[in-house]
């Protein structure tokens, strides 16, 4: 029985050191999450004299990647690239002709950022990532034959908590916590210049709190 | 040093399946349900009356002491007395506007911190039916649009258990994700001045890696005879 106790307590400790070990120096990260949302329909007049027919479909997705280093242990400096893609399309045909309106609007994000981290226990911990983020977005708009392109960039700086909680040593999920977040922003878009300050919320596909997978892995001595 | 680890050793071991041990193989039924009521009186418009309930209930059957399977039958309701004064007449509906009713299955482990109270979660799948009334104003006619929807769901869901008796439990979910949802809607359009009906059909789908605000509501658990 002592000999059984003996043999577990470094194993213990050796979990114990193990599970701290994902934020030492040198850990890299690779985080992953996605979100989609679409709606179709259709309406159609069944009887009657005026015949008209309306179709119309909305398709979004919004896939985010990241990647960071721990430049220390509990200080992470990394990359997050973020992109968004939403598709519109109606048509419209009722007594006169045809109308079709198309409006795509795409993004593409690059964010440097700082991550602090708190752990909590050895499967939990708090980070406070800080970053400034820099976007481009365009967007396409065809009113029946007329095409519209338009382009331009957001630019701005942001503060979000999170939570980490580790499945594996090497395998975590993560949880943006959105409603303490803090933003600032400056649009050039659309012949329009906007400066957005947000603290909670800010609209999106993923709010609130948003899911993502995330990878921690240590150098291999 | 032997004597008294194996000692605490046989106590723990003791002590954790007398508390959960009898869990096992255990059935339940499980339910949760809230009504409402209102009723308006205005000096200029007719009176006014609203009702709904929802009400969900569940049969289950703890699988080992910390997992359960559950069967769920959902169903939700809304009707009343509405006015609408429309530009060339007052519409009066009495009746039923809104129903669902649908049936899931779900999925829960769970914690237990003592033999009183403990947490619970896991993911859940569910198929609902559901029919609505409503009046719409697309263009510069009024239709009353009947439409019927089937949706699927993928949920999450946790919650707390707090044991009143040995036959009842009482639960409180906390959190609620729905990570996965589609649906597909059709139905009619009748307009309310003479012109033609419409028929209507769409879908939805999302996918959202995210919680939303907790959500609390209150439920009761009754266990079985064996």
């Amino acid at each position: 029985m002592k000999k059984l106790f003996l043999l577990l307590l470094p194993g213990m400790l050796l979990l114990a050191g193990q599970a701290e070990a994902q934020l030492q120096k040198g850990t890299t990260h690779f985080g992953a999450t996605i979100g989609a949302s679409g709606d179709g329909a259709r309406s159609k007049s069944s009887s009657g004299p005026v015949e008209y027919s309306d179709k119309s479909n909305s398709h979004g997705i919004a896939p985010s990647l990241q990647t960071g280093w721990m430049i220390r242990d509990n200080r992470m400096f990394g990359f997050r690239l973020t992109s968004g893609i939403v598709l519109r399309n109606t048509k419209y045909e009722g007594t006169g002709p045809l109308n079709h309106f198309v409006n795509n609007n795409y993004s593409l994000s690059l964010s440097p950022f700082i991550r602090h981290y708190k752990s909590i226990n050895s499967k939990w911990a708090l980070f406070l990532q800080s970053g400034v983020e820099g976007s481009y977005v365009w967007s396409k708009t065809k009113t029946n034959d007329a095409v519209e392109k338009e382009n331009g960039y957001t630019v701005g700086l942001y503060v979000l908590p999170g939570i980490t909680y580790w499945i594996s040593p090497r395998f975590a999920i993560e949880s943006d916590l959105r409603l303490l977040s803090l933003a600032a922003n400056y649009t050039d878009f659309n012949d329009s210049k906007t400066f957005t300050f947000n603290a909670g919320i800010t609209s999106g596909i993923n709010s609130y709190f948003g899911v993502r997978a995330a990878w921690y892995l240590q150098k291999s001595n | 040093m032997k004597n008294t680890a194996t000692y605490i050793l046989v106590l723990i071991i003791v002590s954790v399946s007398t508390a959960f041990g009898q869990l096992e193989g255990k059935r339940f039924i499980s339910g949760n349900a809230g009504v409402g009521f209102s009723n308006q009186n205005s000096e200029y418009n007719r009176s006014s009356t609203g009702y709904s309930y929802n009400v969900s209930l569940g049969l289950g059957k703890f699988k080992t002491s910390t997992k359960t399977g559950e069967w769920l039958i959902v169903s939700s309701l809304i009707g009343g007395k509405q006015n609408y004064d429309l530009p060339n007449e007052s519409v009066n509906w009495n009746g039923i506007t809104s129903f669902s009713l649908g049936t899931g299955y779900a999925w829960n482990f769970y914690k237990h911190f003592s033999d009183k109270f403990g947490i619970f979660g896991g993911p859940g799948l569910s198929l609902v039916y559901s029919f609505g009334k409503s009046l719409t104003n697309p263009g510069s006619i009024y239709y009353e649009t009947k439409s019927n929807q089937v949706s699927f769901n993928l949920q999450l869901g946790a919650g707390a258990y707090y044991v009143l008796s040995e036959r009842w439990w009482l639960t409180g979910s906390l959190a609620f994700s729905n990570p996965v949802y589609l649906s597909y809607k059709f139905g009619k359009s009748k307009p309310f001045d003479p012109g033609p009906n419409v028929d209507n059909s769409g879908f939805e789908y999302k996918l959202a890696p995210d919680f939303t605000f907790p959500s609390v509501g209150l439920g009761l658990r009754y266990f079985f005879k064996d």
